[in-house]
């Protein structure tokens, strides 16, 4: 062994916080290459000064976060709230919340019964709910729209011709549409952590609920949900964080109409050529998104306590 | 006699192709004590479950206080299960955990609180209410695990090996605790294990179960006194077992084995069925050793020679083998005149004819 080699792994053995350094340098040097570094440069980015035809001057200026939250009157050149920005705030999470409910309606039902019933196919269950996720994004919410269209659509080609409805429903190009969009391209994310959850679940604790007196309503609200919290949460958190930043779906599906914060983003970058405020709304949906996966680990935190004996 | 608390009538349960319990035939009375005990894979849990609702049969008849509960499924029934695994809600405290089942009941806040209080202090827990079931100790959560099911006062509580992940001091003790609660609760309980001297010990009387068909039912001490079957037999721990035909001598009845050897045979035991191969039973504490400079005993006594000897702490185990064939196991006190006595060694062995048991069916 070369004295070089010794003196290096010595100086380890005695430092183990510099040890403890050089084993996780390569994923201390993937992130900061991957992650932090565009994150920066995004920061750098939204407080400079916006030139024409998409420059960059190098002004520093808090007039981009200003611009997210504060417009000027047209007639009176009052500064008033930016509503148009502000409602696009509100309905991506307003969206993004609707599809974490319905995927959790949707996912819990399904996987509850595939971890308690499906006896020795439950893997093969779980893998058929899995498996357009492996599909490419694009062909799959293409075909949906294909699905959804009015009125030569399946969809509403079925209900006609079974005389449900009359006249086509309006599925797509729509909040409907995005909502079915965005439902059907994340419910795998809600169904993996659910699943893992009530996989885990204690058989005789659902039994003893029964012996116990409670019909399967009571058992659900009082034992299954409650002891699969965590699983509920972590489902939530998969499925809200991309859907409020979604930018395809409403592109496609809503038709450019129902307009997201990725597709505020998208356009500021693209369209507007303005990549200041492009950025400025990044790090706001960035700061969004942290404040809300800070709310998730408090109380999942809180969790812990129920969750340690399975 | 008023109605029995549980009756079982051809009660048969099938899982995939194998046969879990059949045709069960069984009358519990009420306050009353009982065990199945047997084997793992024998039934008796699944038996338990039938009763508690949680499997239902394929074909026979359940009946709780007379009335047939086939199809009423447990959240209706008035039993309770302590299950092995104890079950308790993890994410709700003692008291939350006792109360579960009185709150589904919409029973009053007042009542909620007196019962679980009343309940905590009949199985000894006081002031563990406001923690959760995993900051409890095994023997404490056993104890929650059987408040949780006293406080509903069902009318049939049901054991499934509630002490089997206890070690063997606090499983004593709990063993004791079971039967005072169940004097003062005076509820039917019944219960569920593999381990005879448990249920000997608390049980008034006890159902042995092999391959999902009871072979015996009686007091412990009819069980372990006179077992009926070689399976009983030797599953009470009478594993020395002499087959051969029955004479008679003097007024007096002798099993005479194919090696030769006669045995002098029970009086009290009634007639056999049959005349040819008999099974007789014998324990291997109620076998004296004895050298051969000893005093032996006069009476049924045979010589013999030590195959192998275990110190098995309170007790030394031999192995002695008579007439060349056959072998005999004998359990005597360490600190006794036999701990002399070593491999090889020629020895007589003895025993009280009256302790020994006659078999009457295979």
């Amino acid at each position: 062994m070369s004295s070089f080699r010794r003196r290096v792994l010595g100086f380890l053995w005695r430092h183990p916080g510099a040890k403890t350094g050089v084993t996780l340098s390569p994923v201390v040097f993937w992130l900061a290459l991957f992650v932090l570094a565009p994150m920066l440069i995004v920061l750098y980015y939204s407080f400079l000064t916006n030139g024409p035809h998409g420059a960059l001057l190098p002004t520093p200026t808090l007039e981009n976060y200003k611009d997210v939250f504060i417009t000027e009157d047209l007639r009176t050149g009052q500064p008033e709230a930016n509503w148009l920005y502000l409602n696009i705030f509100g309905r991506s999470l307003l969206l993004a919340f609707l599809t974490t409910l319905l995927c959790l309606l949707l996912g819990y039902p399904v996987t509850y019964w595939i971890a308690l019933y499906g006896g020795r196919y439950k893997n093969l269950w779980i893998g058929l709910f899995i498996l357009p996720f492996w599909t490419s994004y694009l062909v799959r919410i293409f075909a949906w729209m294909f699905l959804l269209r009015d009125p030569s659509g399946f969809i509403n080609q079925l209900l006609l011709q079974t005389g449900l409805i009359h006249e086509p429903l309006q599925l797509l190009f729509n909040t409907t549409g995005v909502i079915i969009g965005m439902v059907y391209t994340y419910l795998p994310f809600a169904v993996i952590p659910l699943y893992a959850a009530l996989e885990r679940l204690d058989r005789s604790v659902l039994e003893a609920a029964f012996d116990l007196g409670a019909r399967p309503w009571q058992r659900l609200w009082r034992v299954t949900v409650p002891l699969t919290r965590g699983g509920i949460l972590s489902a939530s958190v998969l499925v809200f964080v991309p859907s409020v930043g979604e930018y395809l779906i409403p592109d496609l599906m809503g038709g450019a109409k129902v307009n997201m914060l990725g597709n505020l983003i998208a356009d500021k970058f693209f369209r507007d050529q303005n990549w200041a405020f492009g950025s400025a709304l990044s790090i706001g949906l960035i700061l969004l998104v942290m404040a809300l996966l800070l709310v998730y680990f408090k109380v999942s935190r809180s969790e812990q306590v129920f969750e340690r004996r399975v | 006699m008023n109605t029995p608390s549980v009756e079982l009538r051809d009660v048969t349960k099938h899982f995939a192709t194998a046969i879990a319990v059949n045709r069960v035939n069984l009358t519990i009375a009420r306050g009353e004590f009982f065990s199945f005990l047997g084997p793992s894979g024998c039934g008796k849990t699944t038996t338990l479950r039938m009763i508690g609702g949680l499997e239902t049969p394929d074909s026979g008849d359940i009946l709780i206080n007379g009335e047939r509960v086939n199809e009423i499924p447990p959240y209706e029934r008035n039993v309770s299960t302590v299950f092995q695994r104890l079950a308790l809600f993890p994410h709700l405290t003692i008291t939350e955990n006792l109360a579960f089942g009185l709150k589904i009941q919409h029973q009053a806040y007042d009542v909620i609180q007196e019962k679980v209080a009343a309940t905590l202090e009949l199985v000894h827990l006081p002031g563990l209410q406001d923690r959760y079931p995993d900051q409890l100790s095994g023997g404490q959560q056993q104890r929650v695990a059987l408040a949780r099911s006293l406080v509903l006062e069902p009318e049939v509580l049901l054991l499934d090996e509630p002490l089997s992940a206890l070690d063997r001091k606090l499983r004593k003790e709990m063993q004791v605790e079971l039967r005072r609660i169940q004097r003062e609760v005076s509820i039917t309980f019944i219960y569920v294990t593999h381990d005879q001297k448990e249920a000997i010990s608390m049980s008034d009387r006890i159902a042995i179960m092999k391959e999902g068909k009871i072979v015996q039912v009686g007091s412990p001490r009819e069980i372990f006194e006179r077992p009926r079957t070689a399976f009983v037999a030797d599953f009470m721990g009478a594993s020395n077992l002499f087959s051969g035909q029955l004479i008679e001598r003097n007024g007096k009845r002798y099993l005479k084995t194919q090696s030769g050897l006669v045995i002098q045979v029970p009086n009290s035991d009634e007639s056999p069925h049959s005349q040819d191969q008999q099974l007789l039973a014998l324990r291997p504490e109620a076998i004296g050793i004895f050298r051969k400079d000893q005093n032996p005993p006069t009476e049924n006594s045979f010589a013999g020679r030590v195959l192998d000897r275990a110190y098995l702490g309170e007790m030394l185990e031999f192995e002695v083998l008579l007439n060349g064939t056959e072998r005999v196991r004998i359990h005597s006190h360490s600190r006794s005149p036999a701990d002399e006595i070593l491999v090889d060694e020629e020895v007589l062995i003895g025993w009280d004819a009256n302790s020994a048991s006659l078999l009457r069916e295979e």
